[in-house]
């Protein structure tokens, strides 16, 4: 079919008019408003599923907008990476999407909010998508004020500590996004053009210059912010925390997955990281700071009561192990770092899912007021939530542990022994604040005057489950066939000259 | 090693050694090894 | 895959069950606990040796199963003790435990069978999630934070091999389990690392004596069985002739009676006892001579019957009086005959007794040590036997069957399977100590020994006699008293709290800190920016007459400067 030559630009195609569409048809019945989200980020995962097997036969695809080339136009480019990463985030958030109907309906108290935040949704989703795919800075930019923007929205609709958090998270964002702005704008000035391609073939010539070092350390810098990259991940915990939990699972998977990208692409695809500014070692001190990182999230996790905030804690240190390979800039470290976009992706959906399902029928998610109760009445939540600690642990065969396992790889392979420690150390800090929660779960009574209250707790409606069975499923199922992923799809994205 | 096969050569040696063991045991106890009960939860 | 398609690996009989048997319903899952443990036997029995199944994945080659006669025998007595496990516990109708055990059966089957270090690894692990479970399912205070240490010990023995397997492979290429030298950089000693702490090596064996006398009744005896006869099948077919292990496994020996000779808890004086034991099979291996990796691979057999029987024992006891420490047991022998005999079986085989199944077993071992020319390994080897039998043959069942009475009373008589399973392996303890060659024939390599000797019997007799002489006479100094006893494990449990308020609560306390003092600041300077004029003047409301003069006179001098300096410009 002669659409499917826009490819790459279809899941944004889609998605962005029914975020428009989607107020429209609440106006006249407001239900209309899930089924049409669910629809439309539904066909764009199947679209993106397309366009990897496409992208897997052919190569990577080109499409430029308006038939207009470059330097002038904008181009659309799905390769290896994007493709995969697409279909990632359109995959997560379709589920998560389903899923939404009865979190947004509980958490979100005002009627009328429910099919704003729809449009909202889809309008951060088609952001992401359009960051995921464009192959022009500046295009690049917009997408990412549009997902922000809309992101912002997403945490604050949930009450006023969410307005807060959110408020915190826009401060900061736009700070990020405005070093980013700036970085480009030098670089811009330098090379003359803002099309990726051409600022590749470009920048060898200009690398000495302090303008080109400047420029990219502001790019990185402004993208670390928005990755939670440490130290500069101070908005997350309270947004990740406030946020209603279908926001929650929404943006924690997908969303710092998608600046992770976008640094691959800044530093493996456009940049080579030895030319760049003099040999300024951006990658490097990415993957130093990111182990630093991973050892705090992972502290600061364990002094964590509540399991929101836990997760969030954890967030910023599965982060790290992506960083981490980005730090290692070798084939191995780049596979598991991109490998892991994909395992965290489905573990935190599934954990901030069950997170919420913990909300829904127990009150609360605190983690010393949980015991047996969880684990008798919503026993398929606790199982789906154990199977997603255990990955996020690292025992194979679960998902979790090949991410590692291809980074402990990388570390060898740079004889980079910390880095090993750090991944080794951050497992067994891992196991402690997940093994506290499963422990509480499955092994300590419930009081004698929960009785009554204990009746109340019953298991998560099905249409919950659905999602959350099929996450956990993908756990177990991805980790047993990761070799088809790494062989088939992530061995293709490596950048070109990476050892 | 020629003692090992003296007549009575174990018959001293379990002797010995369980008195031994039963005072070397109770020394390194009163020394270092036992404490109250709920040592670790102070 | 490459291998006959006909073969399944062992391994697999006990994982179905524990996926199969949570979803039967409740009386039939003790059966069919014991259906699948019998498979698993079956195949471990049936399968030829040189079997093999290979399976090719992420670019390596995973060898799921390799049957060879070493491997062979681990597997046998693996399967077979799990069954006897779960006819002891038939009684249990606690799912989960159940599942946990067949799970930890399992595994320990999938490591003696695994052909290659991955598949190891992963079995590995779930060996050590199984076993946790089964400390945790006690539920006791005590049961759950002990449940904790043995895990994260675990976890971190794991990350040992992990790290030890993956150097290992980049360096060779390979992830073929066979031997391996010292010279093989620090990848083959964090591997030994990882397994010696499975094994219970001092100065990494802490989590033993803490773990296992906190366990379930059913459960401990699968522990005693499993996690460190498996990591000894890894040291015997990996580590071979490494001199470290004769070392370490004679000084465990000694080790692991001592403390024995002081513990209290009667799980807990087994669960030292284990230390011992194994290292018998540690020095064996270490000793790396045929006939000394016979007599570890031989011991580890005998103590897998003899210690279930023994914790099976030690468990009957606590399930019947509620009471697991010596100081409070006495004077139950009356009440109490059937159990005490059949610990007396186990009594008397893990001290050498003839006619039992230790006496053809360590002996070999210790055998071995003199014929490889350590004389003193040897009688090492031999003062640990005494302190053997002094504290599980003697110290123990004296106990807690005789001496003075202390006020525990057997309530009502044990479930009858569980004497029906101490009576099955205290069988096979008789069986295999009157007949070894029963043993023998099993074993990886040709068997010269010969266990009953003139010298032997008459070596073994005085020892025991004599020991029992010493025991009579000082008996009263041995009489516990209620105590802790201090390990190792001392480093890190004792400033557990300390560790935990500098590494995680400081900070977070620091973090909160410098996050208040952010938004402070920010407060601040909100507050300036909304009344730039009034935070310099002090505070108070905007009011447009406060500054109302001041401003018209800024404004008329401005003004009137302005009008000046344009006439000088014009003039």
């Amino acid at each position: 079919m002669g659409i499917l030559n826009n490819s790459p630009a279809l899941p944004v195609l889609i998605l962005l008019p029914a975020a428009i569409l989607i107020p429209l048809a609440g106006l006249v019945r407001e239900r209309l408003a899930y089924h049409l989200a669910v629809l439309s980020t539904g066909l764009a995962a199947a679209v993106s599923a397309l366009n990897l097997a496409k992208v897997l036969e052919g190569g990577a695809i080109h499409y430029w907008l308006g038939g207009w080339f470059p330097p002038i136009g904008i181009e659309y480019v799905l390769d290896h990476l994007s493709a995969f990463i697409v279909l990632v985030v359109n995959v997560i958030a379709f589920l998560v999407i389903l899923h939404s109907r009865v979190l947004v309906a509980r958490e979100i108290p005002a009627p009328g909010k429910h099919v704003p935040y729809y449009a909202v949704a889809l309008l951060m989703l088609c952001g992401f998508n359009g960051i995921l795919v464009t192959g022009d800075f500046f295009n690049l930019y917009v997408w990412l004020e549009i997902s922000s923007l809309a992101l912002y929205g997403l945490v604050a609709v949930g009450g006023k500590k969410s307005a807060v958090a959110a408020f915190r998270y826009l401060i900061m964002g736009t700070i990020g996004a405005s070093f980013y702005l700036i970085g480009l704008a030098f670089l811009f000035t330098s090379t003359g053009t803002l099309n990726m391609a051409d600022m590749k073939a470009v920048f060898p010539h200009i690398a000495g210059q302090p303008a080109a070092a400047v420029g990219l350390v502001l790019m990185v810098v402004g993208f670390g912010l928005k990755m939670a990259l440490f130290p500069l991940h101070g908005w997350l915990p309270d947004a990740y925390t406030q946020a209603p939990s279908s926001s929650s699972a929404l943006i924690a998977p997908v969303g710092t997955k998608v600046a992770a990208y976008v640094l691959f692409r800044l530093l493996f695809f456009v940049f080579v990281p030895e030319e760049a500014g003099r040999g300024l070692p951006v990658a490097q001190a990415v993957g130093w700071l990111s182990a630093a990182g991973i050892i705090f999230g992972s502290v600061m996790a364990i002094a964590q009561k509540e399991m929101k905030r836990m997760l969030a804690y954890s967030s910023i240190a599965q982060i790290g192990y992506i960083g981490l390979g980005i730090g290692l800039a070798n084939s191995f470290g780049f596979i598991g770092a991109v490998l892991h976009v994909m395992n965290h992706a489905v573990m935190k959906a599934l954990l901030f899912l069950t997170a919420g399902h913990f909300r829904m029928r127990l009150g609360h998610s605190r983690i010393p007021e949980l015991d047996e109760t969880a684990r008798r009445r919503m026993p398929w939540t606790t199982a789906a939530f154990s199977v997603g600690a255990l990955s996020m642990v690292g025992l194979p065969p679960a998902v979790g542990f090949f991410s590692k396992w291809y980074l402990a790889l990388g570390t060898i392979d740079r004889s980079n022994w910390i880095f090993l420690g750090v991944i080794l150390a951050s497992s067994l800090l891992n196991a402690v604040y997940f093994f506290r929660v499963i422990e509480r779960l499955y092994l300590v009574k419930s009081g004698p005057k929960d009785g009554e209250s204990e009746s109340a707790v019953s298991e998560a409606p099905a249409s919950m489950l659905l999602p959350v069975l099929l996450l956990a499923a993908a756990i177990i199922v991805l980790g047993l066939l990761n070799a088809f992923v790494v062989k088939g799809v992530l061995q293709a994205a490596v950048p070109p000259g990476m050892t | 090693m020629k003692f090992l096969h003296a007549p009575g050569f174990f018959a001293l040696f379990g002797f010995a050694g369980a008195v031994l063991l039963i005072f070397g045991a109770k020394l390194l106890g009163k020394l270092f090894l036992q404490k109250d009960e709920g040592y670790y939860d102070r | 895959m490459t291998g006959d398609w006909g073969i399944l690996p062992p391994a697999l009989a006990p994982f179905a069950g524990a996926v199969i048997l949570p979803l039967l319903p409740k009386k039939f899952r003790s059966t069919a606990f014991l259906v699948f443990t019998l498979a698993a036997l079956a195949l471990a029995a049936a399968i030829p040796d040189g079997a093999s199944l290979a399976v090719r994945l992420m670019g390596y080659e995973l060898v799921l199963l390799r049957m060879d006669a070493l491997a062979r025998v681990f597997g046998l007595i693996f399967a077979f003790i799990a069954f006897a496990g779960g006819l002891y516990g038939f009684h249990l109708k606690d799912a989960a435990q159940q599942a946990a055990a067949l799970l930890y059966a399992g595994s320990a089957l999938g490591v003696v069978f695994a052909g290659d270090l991955f598949t190891l690894l992963v079995f590995w692990e779930v060996l050590a999630l199984a076993s946790t479970y089964l400390v945790w399912a006690r539920r006791a205070e005590e049961s759950l934070k002990a449940g904790f240490r043995y895990l994260m010990v675990h976890l971190f023995g794991g990350g040992m091999l992990l790290a030890g397997v993956i150097l290992h492979a980049a360096r060779t290429g390979s992830f073929a389990v066979e031997r391996l030298t010292p010279d093989g950089g620090p990848a083959v000693w964090l591997i030994l690392a990882g397994v010696a702490l499975n094994a219970a090596v001092p100065p990494i064996h802490a989590w033993l004596p803490d773990a296992y006398p906190r366990a379930t009744i059913t459960g401990a005896v699968f522990m005693s069985a499993f996690t460190t006869k498996a990591a000894v099948y890894v040291l015997i077919r990996v580590f071979p002739g490494w001199k470290i292990l004769l070392v370490m496994g004679v000084l465990m020996t000694i080790y692991g009676v001592v403390f024995a000779v002081l513990a209290d808890d009667i799980r807990r004086i087994l669960s030292y006892h284990i230390i011992s034991q194994v290292g018998y099979m540690v020095a064996g291996a270490g000793l790396g001579t045929e006939m000394a990796l016979n007599g570890s691979a031989a011991h580890a057999y005998s103590h897998i019957l003899y210690k279930a029987l023994l914790f099976m024992g030690a468990g009957a006891v606590i399930q019947t009086t509620g009471r697991s420490k010596l100081s409070e047991l006495g004077g139950l022998a009356g009440r109490q005959k059937a159990i005490f005999a059949l610990y007396m079986i186990a009594a008397f085989s893990i001290s050498g007794a003839p006619l039992f199944n230790g006496f053809i077993s360590k002996s070999m071992v210790v055998a071995a040590a003199d014929e490889a020319g350590y004389p003193a390994a040897m009688l090492l080897l031999v003062l640990a036997s005494v302190g053997t039998f002094l504290s599980v043959g003697l110290k123990l069942p004296y106990f807690t069957w005789f001496g003075p009475k202390t006020g525990a009373v057997p309530g009502a008589r044990p479930p009858r399977n569980m004497l029906l399973g101490m009576g099955l392996v205290a069988a096979l303890c008789v069986g295999y100590g009157a007949a070894p060659s029963l043993l023998y024939r099993i074993l990886p390599f040709p068997v010269e020994y010969r266990p009953y000797t003139g010298a032997h019997l008459a070596e073994t007799i005085q020892i025991l006699a004599f020991t029992f002489a010493a025991f009579w006479l000082f008996r009263k100094i041995l009489k516990p008293k209620p105590h802790e006893l201090l390990d190792l494990d001392w480093f890190y449990r004792r400033p557990a709290a300390f560790f935990r308020r500098i590494f995680v609560d400081a900070p977070a306390a620091v973090y909160g800190w410098t996050d208040r003092l952010a938004v402070a600041l920010i407060a601040k300077a909100a507050a300036f920016g909304r009344n730039p004029a009034g935070a310099i003047s002090g505070g108070g409301d905007y009011s447009p007459d406060r500054y109302r003069q001041t401003t018209q006179a800024l404004i008329l001098l401005a003004l009137g400067l302005f009008i000046v300096l344009a006439l000088a410009v014009i003039i």
